[in-house]
């Protein structure tokens, strides 16, 4: 749909919500609104919080189980794990030792707001007013009265047993550390007097603060939820402001870019030490900070328009990754602004070795694998698996060695017929990026031969990473893709049919908008669709049709 | 069996440190009723799975002979002591139904669940290892436990959902402290005095257990099913704690291993072949120290990474691209890491029935089942996937034969073993691949 | 065989660009490359036939402390603690009236016990123009050695006088690198103990220009490794602005070979072992590799009090674990070395040598580039000045 056509969508929407035909006002029109999720907490978010909660200095030691991807995006694969056994001793190894540590000595006075008549008996009143006030932040909401009742008896009958307050209370703040409703983000909701249900206010809060601020609501938006402002347009919007405008809304935006675009697989990433001698761990802790700053400088601060994300010449870099990009940066230490010159190939995020070195083989590039990637990362695209009873004998010559140039693996690609129909619209998009190495760095040649960056994505024909660039600003795929992404990410679920009209409104105020990132965070936190509860009806599991977990190795072979 | 260990032990406590020999209670006896005992009673049986990608090769593994007394082709010359105790399943297959073969993925699915999954990272229900853990896993330490050699925690096969996955340990150090840190209850220690800190962790879950009601009510069907599974986790933790606050029977076999180190975890195959052997003689001591009867082992990952030191070229990569050697007809280096492999069964196997137990050695009370998720990794070939069953299972198998399976489904074997470790099901498998055929020439 | 120069190396903007650094002094047109230096130590050959008796041992302190009067027991008791004062005193202070023969290396007669090198290749130059190493206004005389790539009349004495030092010494295989006296100082630099910087400017044509200005440089930010336990190439690094420490000479590329005029500078080493080198009349013969990194050699004359100076004062730690010996090395070195004779005295106060030089590409940033950068930087425009 073209930028005029929505336009003239929206003022329609909004003229026909003006005579009554349509409920559409500021908001769209109506929404089914999702399911009330249950979304297990990351091992990410469960850091922040403590942090949050008991301070920085407090030690989270342990491991977590993996996240898993559904649908492009870990947040939504949140609503689907749960806790197994062994991640259960996990969580209880972290809950004892956080617990242990918050009541020790050093961090007692400043982090219990009472003290105990005396050391060796219970105090059920100390506890009380710990374990409650502990309780609204890990919880999200405040305790029920027989939650509370619950937990200061657990502190007392330890208390008895092990004849020191603080180690009961150490052994009730551990099992709340535990509970589920800490590692659960357990969504409520309620009637919204039209005959529908909307998410109850502290789960409002709940959502709106991970949505924003990958976190748990803080004091003042716990307050908000409490009075009921948050279910008042201005009250809602009140919140919602005060968070955009804080410098948290910068872990936000990292948080979701780093999900979108698969960031979790960087640390893991292998090269091949002799064809890429540059490579370190460090180049790839390097490469994603560049990323993350560029996004956060352009969609945030500069509030700039999101399609420029593929052809921005602005990134900031440090000495590590001038070295990569063969350029050079001033500043010994630390990051540094840098703008590659006009025709420079190294144009957009798509030129940047978080994408080029993670979608690449350890020993050489792939175009293959860097044209799935951007279908279906930018593009929220589905590439079909390999069809069932492939038989990969037919692409292998025995007279060919085992390391064939990138060209002649292609060529099998294209010409077979039963992997020419996938192929074809995957490998001509990551074609275009072969003058990018499998680290990222550019070359004009590969063994001596030039290298010929023409590339393809559907109807358009393009030169380089700046042809893609340009070819992706200009694809509507790309900006709707990213709504999508963003609606999914803070609402843990695909998009269902109920939603799709409200979505096609908010991709088409988006770009009548000027595709700004913080105006579409601002205009889903604010709407009604955001927190709107379908019926309870809905998927039992995964979205099967377009579950992608990447969360083993790569197992293409080009 | 109620009786109330909570108000003996409340008097135990109160009394300070006190050397405590409970009685032999029927807490002791696992849902088959068999005892644990030092001597002269049936030991328990375990069950454990070794798992490998990217199969073996052809022609050079299935035994001419079928029956017992089978030749030993060359791919499996390292196993050829334990012939006698090892049976070979040749000639089963995954059938997809046209859903589709997911390449390293369905093979290894279909065998453990019964059926081919629809995706990637999907199951149509739980690989049959978590049956078996329900059924006789109850009242050790752990359900249950999953070890790689490989590095990665998320290789494991052990799913009770698509979401639901039991997390493989990768290092050996962390392992021991699992098994064998604070937590641990030495069977064999002369006097025994109940944790009090464990007293009353136990008896604070009883606050997140309250929760349950009314959280369930709260909640929609899908997410039912998830909380359910946290709160059999809460159960298992809970049941944990209880296991360490009795004073466990003694165990002959059973002896505590000095501490692990601190070792590099990889895919480099000289770090999988030394942690593979580290975590199994661990494993080999847990299972002796009864903290398990059901655990789970990868060697190498369905999509086999294993690879030579400083080398990016995994196993996986040679069987695909790697020419085939006119004269040897194999991959010759894709073989080199199929060598390995097999030798790294044949570690296992030494590990196990290297512990004496009773009249005999672990792997004689043990019914390990090693497999692979495809026979030809060239082309993903699902037919004649490699299947073993290797220990005596404690007199429950007829061990040592080679059965072909003539292209019946692999839900056979699954049906098969399932019910000899006691899994009370008559048919297994979805689809056409639903049998209620078992292997009977293996049956006891 | 000139190497071939890779312009995939050079992207494709910076290589159609002629890039003019503003802060470079001479007014020469043509393109700049910079370049950090990853090897730069003695280039010792290691033939079958250089140490005929062996190389250096460690000294028999038995004999010496019995030269020295102590009786077996007491040697013995040193012999407990080697690291003690006790031990050290007795080792160092074996003049005849105590003093620290390190530090007093003339306090004894003459030590001729040192092993230096008999064979007959060595790498260098012929610096001081004669075929046979007789004496001239600028040398004294001496042996020569033929080139290892076949020159003939090399130069070379500082080899004469380390190359069978133990901890100099390394393996054929590994062309003399793997010393450890080498191999050391060398990891030292590459950890960021000192940086040496290379400049040439003026080159019109990678493969052949006439007119070229080489500076060496010390950097003021340690060196950047890669992931092959080298230096990253194409890092940037700070020009240290301190003159002193600086070499300016011009030079030309023929077939891909740079060599330069002879020039005098000095460079700051390690602390421990050679705080300083002084070098005169040195001229370097660097490789372009297709890599773009360079490969060669600085051979010239180094001031030999300045090197000795610094093996000397670790006293101990050469001696007693470096298989070294002061009093003979220092004879060793003023009776071998060949370069620039004291007027008054005519014993030559430097040494001809030959160092190994590596080097790969790096972007240099001159320190008034750096002052008026903060304002480039400030509005993210690329610096374009040490671009290639």
């Amino acid at each position: 749909m073209t930028m005029v056509g929505r336009t003239l969508a929206l003022l329609a929407c909004t003229g026909l919500a003006l005579i009554g035909l349509s409920s559409c006002g500021d908001d769209g029109p109506a929404s089914s609104g999702g399911p009330a999720t249950v979304r297990r907490l990351t091992q990410e978010q469960y850091t922040a919080i403590i942090a949050d909660i008991f301070g920085a200095d407090i030690k989270v030691q342990g491991r977590f189980d993996p996240d898993v991807r559904e649908n492009g995006l870990l947040a939504v694969g949140t609503s689907h794990v749960s806790v197994t056994p062994s991640s259960l001793e996990q969580y209880d190894g972290l809950a004892r030792s956080i617990a242990a540590q918050v009541v020790d000595e050093h961090h007692r006075d400043q982090l219990v707001g009472c003290k105990p008549a005396s050391v060796s008996q219970p105090d059920d009143n100390c506890a009380a007013q710990f374990l409650g006030e502990v309780g609204l932040q890990l919880y999200r909401r405040p305790m029920k009265p027989e939650e509370l009742k619950s937990q200061v008896a657990v502190a007392s009958d330890a208390t008895k047993t092990l004849g020191n307050f603080y180690a009961g209370l150490e052994t009730s703040l551990a099992i709340m550390l535990e509970s589920p409703r800490f590692l659960f983000r357990e969504e409520i909701a309620e009637p919204d007097g039209a005959g529908h249900l909307k998410l109850d206010g502290y789960s409002k809060a709940t959502r709106l603060s991970f949505f924003l601020w990958n976190t748990s609501p803080d004091d003042e938006l716990l307050k908000a939820a409490e009075k009921g402002d948050l279910d008042s347009e201005r009250g809602l919007a009140r919140q919602v402001d005060r968070m955009l405008a804080s410098p948290r809304v910068e872990a936000g935006v990292r948080a979701f870019f780093s999900d979108m675009l698969g960031f979790d697989q960087l640390p893991g990433l292998a090269k091949d030490p002799e064809v890429y001698p540059k490579f370190t761990p460090v180049v790839m802790v390097d490469a994603q900070e560049q990323t993350l700053r560029t996004l956060v400088d352009h969609l945030l601060v500069q509030k700039g328009d999101y399609r420029d994300i593929f052809t921005t010449r602005k990134t900031f870099l440090t000495r590590l990754l001038g070295s990569i990009y063969r350029v050079p940066v001033q500043s010994p230490t630390g990051w540094q602004p840098f703008e590659f010159p006009p025709g420079d190939p190294h144009a957009g995020i798509v030129a940047e070795v978080s994408f080029l070195a993670l979608h690449s083989h350890p020993g050489r590039s792939s175009s293959t694998l860097r044209g799935k990637a951007v279908r279906e990362i930018l593009l929220c695209q589905q590439v079909p698996t390999p069809p069932a009873n492939v038989n990969f004998a037919i692409v292998q010559d025995t007279k060919n060695t085992t390391y064939r140039t990138a060209r002649e693996r292609l060529t099998a690609h294209r010409t077979e017929p039963t992997c020419a129909g996938c192929h074809k619209i995957i490998d001509p998009i990551g074609l275009s990026l072969e003058n990018f190495d499998g680290l990222g760095a550019y070359r004009t040649a590969e063994n001596g031969a030039p290298i010929d960056p023409a590339g393809e994505l559907d109807a358009a024909h393009f030169e380089g990473a700046a042809g893609l660039g340009q070819t992706l600003h200009d694809d509507p795929a790309a900006t709707a893709c990213l709504v999508n992404r963003v609606y999914a990410y803070g609402s843990g679920h695909a998009p269902s049919k109920g939603e799709a009209d409200w979505i096609k409104y908010l991709q088409g105020r988006f770009a009548a908008e000027g595709y700004r990132l913080p105006d579409l965070l601002r205009t889903i936190a604010t709407s009604k669709a955001f927190y709107k509860v379908s019926e309870p009806a809905r998927t039992e599991g995964p979205n099967q049709a377009d579950a992608t977990s990447r969360a083993s190795a790569k197992e293409d072979r080009s | 069996m109620r009786f109330n260990r909570r108000a003996a032990l409340r008097g135990l406590l109160g009394g300070g440190a006190v050397s405590v020999a409970l009685p032999f209670l029927d807490c002791f006896l696992d849902a088959n009723g068999t005892a644990l005992a030092a001597t002269g009673q049936p030991l328990p049986v375990r069950f454990g799975t070794w798992f490998w990608g990217c199969g073996l090769t052809p022609g050079r593994w299935i035994p001419q002979k079928t029956g017992p007394g089978y030749d030993i082709p060359p791919e499996l010359k390292p196993l050829a002591a334990f012939r006698d105790r090892l049976t070979i399943f040749s000639g089963f297959k995954a059938n997809t139904d046209g859903k589709g073969a997911v390449p390293h993925y369905t093979g290894n699915m279909a065998i453990l669940t019964g059926s081919a999954p629809k995706g990637q990272g999907l199951v149509d229900g739980p690989t049959f290892d978590t049956a078996v853990a329900d059924t006789i896993g109850q009242r050790s330490r752990f359900r249950s436990l999953e070890i790689t050699a490989t590095g990665n925690p998320r290789d494991s096969n052990s799913k009770r959902s698509s979401a639901v996955i039991n997390a493989a340990e990768p290092s050996p150090l962390a392992f021991y402290q699992r098994l064998f840190g604070p937590d641990f209850k030495d069977p064999n220690a002369a006097d025994f005095k109940p944790d009090p800190k464990v007293m009353v962790r136990k008896s604070a879950l009883s606050a997140i257990k309250d929760q349950r009601d009314a959280l369930l009510k709260e909640v929609g069907a899908a997410d039912r099913v998830r909380l359910d599974e946290y709160f059999t986790s809460i159960r298992q933790l809970e049941q944990q704690l209880e296991i360490q606050l009795q004073k466990p029977a003694p165990l002959e076999a059973c002896k505590v291993p000095s501490a692990a180190k601190d070792t590099k975890v990889g895919t480099e195959i000289d770090d999988v072949i030394s942690n593979h052997k580290l975590l199994v003689d661990l494993m080999a001591h847990a299972l002796a120290c009864d903290q398990t009867r059901v655990f789970n082992v990868v060697f190498a990952d369905a999509g086999s990474s294993l690879r030579k030191a400083g080398s990016t070229v995994t196993h996986h990569q040679l069987t695909h691209e790697e020419p085939i050697d006119e004269k040897t007809g194999c991959q010759p280096q894709a073989t080199f890491f199929v060598e390995r492999i097999v030798d790294g069964l044949q570690t296992m196997l030494t590990t196990m029935d290297s512990v004496k137990e009773g009249d005999g050695t672990l792997l004689d009370h043990m019914m390990l089942f090693a497999f692979s998720e495809c026979s030809y990794a060239k082309i993903h070939s699902l037919e004649t996937i490699p299947m073993m069953v290797a220990g005596r299972a404690g007199g429950k198998l007829k061990a040592g034969q080679h059965i072909a399976g003539n292209g019946d489904p692999v839900t056979r074997v699954g049906l098969t073993l399932q019910q000899a470790m006691g899994v009370p099901i008559s048919n297994w498998g979805a689809g056409s691949m639903q049998t209620s055929k078992n292997i009977p020439e293996v049956l006891a | 065989m000139a190497p071939d120069l890779d312009f995939g190396r050079v992207g494709p903007i910076a290589a159609a660009l002629a890039v003019v650094a503003l802060s470079i002094p001479a007014a020469s047109a043509g393109e700049t490359r910079g370049f950090a230096v990853s090897w730069f130590q003695p280039a010792y050959h290691v033939g079958d036939d250089d140490c005929p008796k062996g190389v250096s041992q460690e000294l028999d302190w038995t004999a010496i402390f019995t030269k020295e009067g102590k009786t077996p027991e007491q040697i013995k008791a040193l012999f407990e603690h080697p690291l003690s004062p006790e031990f050290r005193q007795a080792a160092l202070h074996r003049g005849p009236h105590g003093e620290d023969v390190c530090a007093y290396p003339e306090s004894v007669p003459p030590d001729t016990s040192w092993p230096t090198v008999q064979g007959k290749v060595a790498y260098g130059a012929n610096l001081d123009g004669t075929a046979d190493g007789s004496a001239t206004k600028l040398s004294c005389k001496h042996q020569k050695f033929v080139g290892a790539d076949g020159t003939p009349a090399v130069d070379n004495q500082m080899y004469r006088v380390m190359g069978c030092s133990k901890i100099h010494r390394g393996s054929a295989a590994k062309d003399g690198r793997d010393a450890f006296g080498i191999e050391y100082i060398n990891e030292r630099m590459r950890e960021g103990m000192v940086t040496y910087l290379i400049e040439i400017t003026g080159i019109t044509d990678p493969k052949n220009s006439d007119n070229v200005e080489v500076s060496f440089y010390q950097g003021l930010d340690g060196l950047m490794q890669d992931g092959a336990g080298g230096v990253q190439a194409d890092q940037t690094l700070r020009i240290d602005a301190d003159t002193r420490w600086q070499g300016h000479t011009h030079g030309r590329i023929k077939d891909g070979v740079l060599t330069t005029e002879p020039f005098d500078f000095n460079v700051k080493n390690d602390p421990v072992w050679m705080p300083e080198m002084h070098f005169k009349r040195a001229r370097l013969e660097l490789a372009f590799q297709p890599d773009g990194s360079l490969k060669g050699h600085l051979n010239g004359y180094q001031d030999w009090d300045t090197v000795f100076w610094g093996l000397r004062k670790t006293g101990f730690l050469l001696e007693k674990f470096s298989a070294g010996n002061c009093p003979a090395m220092y004879y060793a070195f003023k009776t071998l070395a060949d370069g620039d004779p004291d007027p008054k005295t005519g014993e030559c106060t430097t040494i001809s040598t030959s160092y190994a030089v590596d080097a790969v590409p790096a972007f240099l940033v001159h320190p008034q580039e750096e002052k008026g950068n903060k304002t480039a930087a400030a509005d993210g425009t690329a610096e374009k000045t040490a671009a290639r």
